[in-house]
């Protein structure tokens, strides 16, 4: 039994060659290394993505994988090619990744937070922004924002978001060279005063719902002078920011009155945060079909997705296609899932599959379940 | 009222009448005065003008085992004359009169061969069947060994479709069908007043048949050496009718 | 004295006839009549059969089976003459020429001028040469004197029989044989064997057709038992032509309809399209490139033209079951129909068009994947009263 075992193992590790690699660190990672897998540590993976980051589908199979690999792919290496060679004193590049549905955007965008936290950057994530905006229970807590007139709160998200920001930069924050530069009042009682640490403000908006959204605004205030000193370098990765721009939101007021994105306090935060007034730092931004309702699901291209208003607003950016596999990458791929014992069958189920799914990751993924 | 007088059993007559006449030696000489004389003798005169007589002796019908018979419990009662007896529980043909009607039948088929007759076979017996449909084959003449359907000869216009000349002669070498009843077509021929030759076994009824040969009907080997007489007299008929065709063409 | 006469005319003709009766045996009247003429000289008797015999009596048999195929001849040529005339008035009708109005022209106008809606192909009205109209007739089965050409005729039917006979002849013969090889102490030849799968034994109806007689089962099925034991002896091969006569081969002879042979476009590359690609109301057309990559491009899209898995397995099936999946390129516009129908339109356009790219064995396993067969299923009209094409309203039993 065991030497079975042992066989199996052996076999799969010596098959493993072929779309494996050893190499765990993103910033090894270059363009000999693309199609194939490698794998995240788990200490990484749950400080970096448990609140987010990876699609829903994808973290099922890790769990029925038991291990979280991501395959290195070319756009992911342009990337870093990109942000090694940025000049960190000009303002931020904006990277907008865009693609078909599937195709691997906020994979690509995950394999990028890796990088930059091991990078040391400090990370801003928003792991779907239309879980802000258009997920929408029966009941959503809003409230209405006290600091701007008019405008709509989102307390629990905010206090979600400042959980999953601490989590994500727990070292940094811990090392407490990040100060306050202003003096935030809150309420009567409560005041961050200069030269406070960050942490301290994470903290309060996590305690203190109500004044989440404050908090987060405050936050990009402070991290936009911080990186301009060069105190931080930092990270901006936004997956569905087109979702800011679309006309409406499924958010109700109390009164039954549609709410629109720029009402809420939150899209202003990050429109703030992605212009580009500040240096060193990085901004990766997803355009993508899923966070737009259906009809306007049309076409997977920027421009369009991010509308008149997003385009000007994010104009001029670097754009980056994420394709569908291609040939080695595909045979990578099947040769993983078939080593997790996901795919069985004869070789040419991979032939049927190639065509059926067109090379699309994440109907490969989905068609490669059932066999 | 001459035909009908005629009918009754007219070749009986005729053979008694010939009787009287024949003397065996006679024939040769008889045969070889046609080209003297420009009168030629009637071949229907002649005891035997074909010589079928010589075709066969009773040794060689011993050894075909044409004496076997069936068993004493089959006899039908119109077998008994041309018994010997039995042995065993075994009856046997009297071979000597055995013989003596196979000679007639030969001689009659001969004649009937010379006159351009129809002459058909039957058996219905699977084992010799074939057999028998080659002879015919051989000697250019008809066979009959397959299923008996009712009207061939009674309602012969509606089952040919046609106007058809039926047989002129029917040569039974085994009177009984497959259920051992006997077969249709000797009733048959004697309502289309065709004369028949029979092989009769000792569970056969030979009232019917015009030339019964008693003999052994179920061995091959008799029933080779039947055909193979027949065959020779039909032939020996047929050869004198064609030196006499061309003689008179 | 009229007695005496009586009796040498009964000596007279004994060997000939015993019986008078019957219409059939009508030469005895003739010999009788003649007889009756002669005297009592005996020998007399010989000379007028002879001059009957060279007179050249026909039998009535034979008169009325002459009378018959004059008449049945007649008709033939009165009808081949109606038939040609009409063919001509036809070819006037419809505006061709006269001259060259082959069969098949024959029909088309007849379908057009007489359109029928009757299903059966056999009910409706045609105009063919009366040799396949009017059925086959046995030719004269006896001579001029009566006797049948065939030593089976009185069974009634001859040439059934005589197959049985040569069969049975046959499996005497090589029994025989066999007999002598195993005496010679060889073995038979496996080379030699008869191959009988691609051929079965004629149906009743076909045996009955080549014999022109009517079989009975039980004949029929007497029939195949003789055959199949012919066949089962080792040294059947020697009989093969005798066998070969009563199996009808299955091939089926679909692709001896023609495969279109490619053209060539710009880039020099071979390409075939198919038009009119129709499957419950989708249309199309399909073009096949031939030195390709396995680009498929639908409406100008890629295959994601297709969003669901079983459309898209439709369009690429013919081309992994032929294994031409990266070796050529397929170009298709569609219209029309659903995302079912015009997948299924696509596949067999496909298919059709890969049919001369393929070997000939692939063509076959194709036909038998139904690749190629057309799709002729439509949407079920909704019938009143009811409230589908097939549902019915709910069955009360009281």
């Amino acid at each position: 039994m065991l030497t079975r075992n042992w066989r199996i193992l052996s076999r799969q590790y010596s098959q493993a060659v072929t779309f494996r690699t050893n190499e765990s660190s993103p910033q090894q990672h270059n363009e000999k290394q693309t199609g194939l897998f490698y794998t995240l540590n788990q200490d990484t993976c749950k400080s970096l993505f448990s609140n987010g980051g990876f699609p829903k589908s994808f973290l099922k199979q890790t769990k029925t994988f038991t291990e979280t690999a991501i395959m290195i792919r070319q756009p992911a290496l342009d990337l870093i090619n990109c942000i090694k060679s940025t000049n960190f004193d000009a303002p931020v590049i904006r990277y907008v990744l865009y693609g078909e549905k599937g195709s691997g955007k906020s994979l690509t965008m995950a394999h990028m937070i890796h990088y930059a936290h091991e990078d040391g950057y400090l990370i801003l994530h928003v792991p779907w922004v239309s879980e802000w905006l258009r997920r929408v229970p029966r009941h959503k807590e809003m409230s209405n924002s006290q600091t701007h007139e008019g405008f709509v709160d989102l307390p629990l998200d905010a206090a979600a978001w400042l959980i999953h920001f601490k989590t994500q930069n727990q070292a940094l924050l811990k090392a407490g060279e990040l100060k306050v530069s202003e003096e935030y009042v809150w309420s009567k009682r409560e005041k961050t005063e200069v030269g406070a640490p960050l942490s301290e403000l994470v903290e309060h908006g996590i305690t203190r719902v109500k004044y989440a959204c404050d908090v987060i605004y405050a936050l990009v205030r402070e991290i936009k002078t911080l990186s301009n000193k060069k105190q931080c370098k930092t990270f901006v990765a936004v997956d569905g920011f087109n979702s800011f721009f679309y006309p409406l939101t499924r958010l109700n007021t109390p009164t039954k009155r549609k709410v629109k994105p720029e009402e809420v306090t939150l899209t202003t935060t990050f429109l703030e945060l992605t212009k580009n007034d500040w240096t060193n730092g990085v901004i990766l931004l997803s355009a993508d079909q899923l966070a737009v309702p259906d009809d306007h699901q049309e076409s997977y291209f920027p421009r369009y997705l991010l509308r008149k208003k997003g385009f000007e607003h994010l104009d001029p950016f670097v754009p980056i296609e994420v394709g569908r596999y291609t040939e080695k990458e595909f045979l990578s791929c099947a040769s993983y899932y078939r080593d997790r014992l996901w795919l069985r069958g004869p070789p040419e189920t991979e032939i049927e599959l190639k065509f059926t799914s067109a090379s699309n990751p994440y109907k490969f993924m989905e068609q490669c379940a059932p066999l | 009222m001459i035909s009908r007088s005629f009918n009754r059993h007219p070749l009986k007559l005729g053979f008694t009448f010939r009787r009287h006449n024949s003397t065996a030696p006679a024939q040769l000489q008889e045969t070889t005065s046609e080209d003297v004389t420009p009168l030629k003798i009637n071949p229907l005169e002649h005891p035997d003008y074909f010589q079928v007589h010589n075709l066969f002796t009773v040794k060689d019908l011993f050894d075909a085992r044409v004496h076997c018979g069936h068993k004493e419990g089959s006899l039908n009662d119109y077998m008994r004359p041309y018994l010997y007896g039995s042995r065993l529980g075994h009856l046997m043909f009297d071979l000597d009169i055995t013989a003596k009607h196979l000679r007639r039948a030969l001689n009659f088929t001969a004649h009937i061969a010379y006159r351009g007759g129809i002459i058909c076979f039957f058996n219905r017996n699977a084992l010799n069947c074939h057999t028998v449909e080659k002879t015919a084959k051989e000697c250019g003449e008809y066979a009959h060994t397959r299923f008996w359907r009712g009207g061939i000869f009674t309602n012969a216009n509606h089952q040919f479709g046609a106007v058809t000349r039926l047989p002129d002669l029917c040569i039974f070498l085994n009177t009984q069908n497959n259920i051992l009843n006997q077969h249709t077509a000797v009733r048959d021929s004697a309502k289309m007043l065709i004369p028949t030759i029979g092989i009769v076994d000792t569970n056969c009824n030979p009232n019917l048949i015009t030339y019964p040969v008693p003999g052994n009907d179920d061995t091959p080997v008799a029933i080779e050496l039947y055909c193979k007489l027949f065959k020779e007299a039909i032939l020996r008929g047929k050869a004198e009718r064609v030196k006499f065709l061309q003689e008179n063409a | 004295m009229v007695f005496v006469f009586c009796f040498t005319v009964k000596h007279s003709i004994l060997a000939t006839r015993c019986s008078v009766r019957g219409k059939v045996l009508s030469n005895i009247f003739q010999y009788r009549t003649g007889s009756s003429r002669v005297t009592n000289n005996v020998t007399d008797n010989l000379t007028d059969w002879e001059t009957l015999s060279k007179k050249k009596k026909i039998s009535k048999a034979m008169k009325a089976y002459l009378e018959r195929a004059k008449e049945h001849d007649e008709f033939m040529k009165k009808q081949h003459f109606e038939f040609n005339v009409g063919k001509r008035h036809l070819a006037n009708m419809m505006g061709e020429d006269p001259e060259t109005f082959t069969q098949k022209d024959i029909d088309r106008a007849i379908e057009y001028l007489f359109p029928s809606g009757i299903y059966d192909p056999a009910a409706r009205p045609l105009m063919r040469s009366p040799e396949e109209v009017y059925p086959a007739r046995k030719a004269a089965e006896f001579d001029e004197a009566g006797r049948p050409h065939h030593f089976l005729f009185y069974t009634g039917k001859a040439s059934f029989f005589k197959v049985l006979y040569d069969a049975a002849e046959n499996i005497q013969e090589l029994q025989k044989f066999e007999d002598k090889v195993i005496r010679k102490k060889a073995s038979p030849d496996p080379n030699n064997s008869l191959k009988l799968e691609g051929s079965v034994w004629f149906t009743k109806e076909q045996l009955e057709k080549t014999l022109v007689e009517t079989i009975e089962d039980i004949e029929y099925t007497n029939f195949k038992n003789v055959m199949e034991r012919l066949v089962s002896l080792p040294y059947s091969y020697r009989c093969k032509d005798f066998i070969e006569q009563f199996r009808k081969p299955l091939t089926t002879q679909r692709f001896a309809l023609e495969i279109p042979k490619p053209n060539y476009d710009e880039d020099g590359r071979a390409f075939i399209t198919t038009y009119e690609c129709l499957r419950k109301k989708a249309r199309g057309d399909v073009t096949i490139k031939s030195p390709g990559t396995g680009n498929i491009s639908i409406n100008g899209k890629d295959i994601t033209y297709f969003e669901d898995i079983q459309s898209r397995e439709q369009v690429i099936f013919p081309l992994i079951f032929t294994g031409m999946q990266d070796r050529v390129d397929v170009v298709c516009n569609i219209e029309g129909g659903g995302p079912s129908g015009q997948a299924g339109a696509i596949r067999w356009g496909i298919a059709w068009s890969l049919r001369s790219f393929v070997e000939k064995d692939m063509l076959e396993k194709m036909q038998v994947a139904g690749l190629l067969t057309r799709d002729h299923r439509r949407r079920e009209r909704k019938k009143p009263g009811q409230p589908g094409a097939r549902k019915k309203p709910t069955w009360k039993k009281r």
